[in-house]
């Protein structure tokens, strides 16, 4: 392994203090209020942290990595969407935010029973649970193989005479320091880590893109994005075969973050712990500037990769699985030389990064289907039978994603899996804003939207696994066709069915 | 001509030269260090009110 022993002196030290803060939050959870928003006592600095977190766990990390390998400048093009919807329209606006926040729900299906009916509520967090699991799922994995990379790790550890497999070992590990502190301190977890982690990660994003510019130079990349990619790297409206970009895809990325953003449940939940509609505001407005800005040098990471370690995977690895892992290769080769224990303050970040995005994600689906499928079937539950039921759910998503992850066969990119499983939850979104800003938004609307959105994805997914490189459609056709189509239905049922007089209109615009 | 190929020609992606990064390092630098220091006094203001909330509960 590359790490020595200072550096595993300073991981060591963090966990164990990161590991005790976090069960020390155990004792300011009190009831469902506290595990689930914090009591709704999160103010601006810690809204800031936790938004800019929000997006750096080890995938992003990873995910930055392989777009800046295998397409250059590309994913300069996302990042340039996220910026101008999230923080333009939700930040400066206050579009959504402001209105659900508000409306003083923890959760977007609770919103939904308040707008629609309480089969909405189950309807849609029922999709939104699923499809944000199946996108949790290849984190553990992923983050995994990337880190066991970073550590140039062996692919077997002896332990008691047994030969174990060092990624599954390392993966188990990971979900069970996550589990740990949703386990103990619920959203007050989530925010402490993401606190810890935000500072800890931007001292690692600097020193790194320090050292890579050090290392291949703004002139280096320049050359390697010509040279490996052409105009290919730069522009992303150039389509074709084999090739993930294009106007639909750039489109279908525009109507993602639109959607997306108001989908994306663990999000919202952070929002609904605000303390204030305006801190919600600021921190959307904020968090987003710094969190590309910090995305965009993750890129240079993976473009100098490609300068340095060249298109070829070394033997015996699949062309996929290297431009997921060059850029930890790459990172760790380079920070390796300089000491000082930066190499431990690296691992540090990303288990950081890995804790505190995937714990926010476990609180935020065991949320999801506890309060709003386990608790509207069965009413009158007890706070400690509740908080039994989070718990308890917790623990059967982490066992989930073990399964997955060691099962799993990369056939995709990380970007395409994650923005394919994120569509499957767009249809909540159009109900969402539908209720918010439109009286006529109705209840067979509502379900024709969820179930639209989610199936076209769904499919798209399960036949791209069976049928492979047979399969002829591209994940942006399915994941548009299924916006349009839920937009689409959802427009054409509330006209034709609009909301009843006399049906509860909570939230909506007057 | 679209956006991306006035981007080119304007510069050759040079917006992303030594100035946009020591800009956006410095900026991110900065933005870390409120946060830092912001961020702990919200914490304690956090624990404080959720104590609070506990002993209101537990009397």
């Amino acid at each position: 392994m590359n790490a020595q022993a200072i550096d595993w002196v300073i991981t060591g030290v963090f966990l164990l203090l990161l590991t005790l803060g976090g069960v020390a939050c155990r004792y300011f959870i009190k009831n469902v209020a506290g595990w689930t928003v914090a009591g709704r006592h999160m103010r601006k600095y810690l809204g800031l942290s936790t938004g800019t977190a929000e997006g750096m766990a080890i995938i992003s990390i990873a995910l930055g990595c392989e777009q800046g390998f295998t397409n250059g400048f590309l994913f300069v093009s996302n990042s340039i969407i996220t910026l101008l919807v999230v923080m333009v329209i939700y930040g400066m606006f206050g579009f959504v935010v402001q209105r659900y926040r508000e409306a003083g729900v923890v959760t977007v299906p609770e919103y939904a029973e308040r707008r629609y009916s309480k089969g909405v509520r189950i309807a849609a967090a029922s999709v939104l649970a699923v499809s944000g699991i199946l996108n949790l799922a290849i984190f553990p994995i992923m983050a995994s193989q990337f880190l066991a990379e970073f550590l140039n790790a062996p692919e077997t550890i002896e332990f008691a005479g047994l030969a174990i497999p060092f990624v599954p070992a390392l993966m188990a590990m990971l979900i069970g320091l996550a589990l740990v502190f949703t386990y103990a301190g619920g959203m007050v977890a989530v925010i402490l880590t993401d606190f810890v982690q935000s500072v800890l990660i931007a001292v690692m994003v600097f020193v790194i893109t320090f050292l890579v510019i050090k290392d291949v130079g703004f002139s280096g990349i320049h050359e390697t994005v010509t040279e490996n990619l052409g105009e290919r790297g730069y522009n992303p409206f150039l389509g074709g075969a084999g090739h993930e970009y294009g106007t639909l895809f750039i489109v279908w990325m525009v109507f993602g973050q639109i959607l997306g953003y108001p989908a994306f449940a663990p999000t919202m939940q952070k929002i609904a712990a605000t303390d204030t509609v305006k801190t919600a505001r600021q921190m959307v407005f904020i968090s987003a500037l710094f969190g590309q800005g910090r995305m965009l040098m993750i890129i240079l990471w993976g473009i100098a990769a490609l300068a340095v370690m060249g298109s070829v995977p070394p033997e015996g690895m699949e062309q996929g699985m290297y431009h997921k892992v060059v850029g930890a290769r790459y990172i760790s080769q380079l920070i390796m030389p300089v000491g000082l224990g930066l190499f431990g303050i690296a691992i540090a970040g990303m288990l950081a990064a890995f804790i505190t995005t995937v714990d926010s994600y476990f609180l935020t689906w065991s949320t999801m289907v506890v309060n709003d499928v386990i608790v509207p079937l069965s009413p009158g539950m007890s706070q400690r039978r509740h908080l039994w039921y989070l718990r308890l759910v917790v623990s059967l998503i982490a066992v989930f994603l073990f399964v997955f992850g060691v099962m799993y066969k990369p056939s995709e990119s990380i970007m395409v899996y994650v923005s394919v499983t994120g569509s499957m939850m767009l249809g909540a979104a159009i109900l969402l804003i539908g209720g918010l800003y439109w009286r006529r938004a109705s209840t067979p609307a509502a379900y024709a939207a969820l179930v639209s959105c989610c199936a076209l994805p769904l499919i798209d997914l399960i036949l791209r696994r069976v049928l492979g490189d047979d399969y002829p459609v591209r994940p942006q056709e399915a994941g548009m066709g299924g916006i349009v189509l839920a937009m689409a239905l959802f427009a054409l049922l509330s006209c034709l069915f609009p909301n009843r007089a006399g049906e509860t209109e909570e939230g909506v615009a007057s | 001509m679209s956006i991306w190929q006035i981007f080119e020609d304007l510069s050759g992606w040079q917006i992303f030269d030594y100035s946009y990064w020591i800009i956006s390092i410095a900026a991110n630098a900065v933005f870390t260090v409120i946060v830092t220091i912001g961020g702990f006094f919200d914490l304690r203001y956090l624990f404080r009110k959720l104590k609070e909330e506990s002993s209101e509960l537990e009397d």
